[in-house]
């Protein structure tokens, strides 16, 4: 069985669709969490996540911001985007019902562990296995005979602003492999400034390392 | 050999003093451009979409042709000297831009088209962008419009008593400039080619008054958006700067008439 873990799409339809096209019919989908907010379509990811087969949508950080009304945090980049976005947010109610932890053979899969930013050099000693999401940089890590995965970001690369991130997980041999494409985001940025993004926003995604 | 991208009145004056082709990079296909490319030693990147009301146009016509242009060159010729004609539009200051949310769709176009081509890995590139063109046609500037309805009608209408200011420099100047660089050894990333001096619609309608004591100056109140046109000299001092009198050149443009 071929499972599809993503994660941080974050209303980059374009990326999640490019994704689903190149991967092609999967036997299940497991969203890492953090389909919204950022990008400009954060109703349609939500509506084309829901709408695949077997879908299973972990709660992420922006989706509980999003259902609060309010982000937490003090980046004003991530505020400005959030004021941008969260208005426009049409589904409220789809993402209350999204889990907070679901399980993949041997591994948990949830948004991030004990609520961190998990990076390639983040020391953390592991009790479990783990797909989880969230800083958006994709790796595996291991210690204590177990695994970390993280899937990185579909929709916002922090390391190379054109490259989508995610996991193929296959039920038969047990192997995670991770995934990467190039895409063009230029489609992405124009339709930002189309939408009068603040500067801030538009510059991040203008200004970032590409491949 | 010198490539222009696209036509227009740049590249039609440039031709006539220095050799030069010029191809419609829009309308040929890959393979044709590629052709083109190959064998230029010097490419001007010319080819821009300056009026539509649609965003689209703007994004196809400037960002997606410099692209594909840019491709094209690091496939079939990566050596060659790419001279981006960027604009003064996308700035602030004369190296600040102008943040991206206060950029009109075709200052947006060129800035993005600008980051693409400082990003592109091209080693010798460079991004031209010119103040006020003085084009000497009515229908490209408004100082070459003032001139022919002074010397027609006889009247000229200024907006706000004229004060609006603009740094000027004549096409033939412009031209000039783009040579030397087309012959540079070495060129930086960005280069602002400025005559350095505000002059204001006051001062040119002054020259007219001066040249037609029949001519009648009118004046309407408008609101209208400040253009930028302060600028330091550094970059045509580096260059080496060529003097030009403006009042001369409008006085010539006058007596074409």
């Amino acid at each position: 069985m071929k499972v599809l873990i993503y994660s941080d799409v974050h209303g980059n339809l374009p990326a999640f669709e490019i994704m689903l096209e190149k991967e092609g019919e999967c036997d299940k989908y497991i969203c890492l969490g953090d389909l919204v907010n950022y990008g400009p379509w954060s109703n349609a990811c939500v509506d084309l996540a829901l709408s695949l087969p077997n879908s299973t949508l972990v709660m992420g950080n922006h989706e509980e911001a999003f259902i609060s009304g309010k982000y937490p945090g003090s980046n004003k980049m991530v505020q400005a985007f959030f004021q941008k976005t969260w208005p426009k947010f049409k589904r409220i109610k789809e993402i209350s019902l999204f889990v907070n932890e679901t399980v993949l053979d041997q591994f948990s899969c949830l948004h991030t562990v004990n609520d961190s930013y998990i990076y390639p050099d983040t020391q953390i000693e592991l009790a479990k296995n783990y797909l989880i999401g969230h800083s958006h940089y994709q790796f595996r890590y291991s210690n204590n005979d177990f695994e970390l995965f993280n899937a990185g970001s579909v929709g916002q690369n922090r390391k190379y602003i054109n490259e989508i991130n995610y996991l193929i997980y296959d039920t038969e041999t047990k192997i995670v492999s991770m995934k990467s494409i190039v895409y063009d985001i230029d489609p992405v940025i124009h339709q930002m400034k189309k939408e009068n993004y603040p500067s801030v926003c538009l510059d991040y995604y203008i200004n970032k390392e590409r491949r | 050999m010198i490539l222009f991208t696209g036509g227009g009145k740049i590249a039609s004056v440039f031709q006539k003093k220095y050799e030069s082709k010029i191809v419609s990079s829009r309308n040929l296909n890959d393979d044709e451009l590629s052709d083109a490319i190959k064998n230029a030693q010097t490419i001007i990147h010319n080819s821009a979409l300056i009026y539509s009301s649609n965003f689209d146009d703007f994004i196809e016509s400037n960002f997606l042709l410099t692209r594909r242009v840019i491709k094209i060159c690091k496939k079939v010729n990566p050596k060659v000297r790419f001279i981006n004609l960027s604009s003064m539009s996308i700035l602030s200051g004369d190296d600040t831009y102008l943040p991206v949310d206060q950029m009109n769709d075709y200052a947006y176009s060129k800035y993005i088209s600008e980051n693409y081509c400082l990003r592109s890995g091209l080693e010798n590139l460079t991004n031209l962008r010119f103040s006020t063109i003085f084009y000497g046609d009515s229908k490209r500037d408004g100082i070459s419009k003032l001139i022919e309805d002074s010397n027609i009608h006889n009247e000229i209408t200024l907006l706000n008593k004229g004060i609006a200011k603009r740094d000027i420099i004549p096409l033939r100047i412009l031209v000039e400039y783009l040579y030397k660089i087309c012959k540079s050894n070495s060129l930086k990333s960005k280069y602002n080619i400025v005559s350095g001096k505000e002059t204001s619609f006051k001062e040119i309608s002054d020259i007219l008054k001066e040249n037609n004591r029949k001519l009648k100056i009118f004046n309407k109140a408008l609101e209208t958006q400040n253009i930028l046109c302060s600028f330091s000299k550094k970059d045509v001092i580096e260059l080496g700067e060529i003097h030009f009198d403006l009042r001369k050149d409008i006085e010539i443009y006058m007596n074409t008439y």
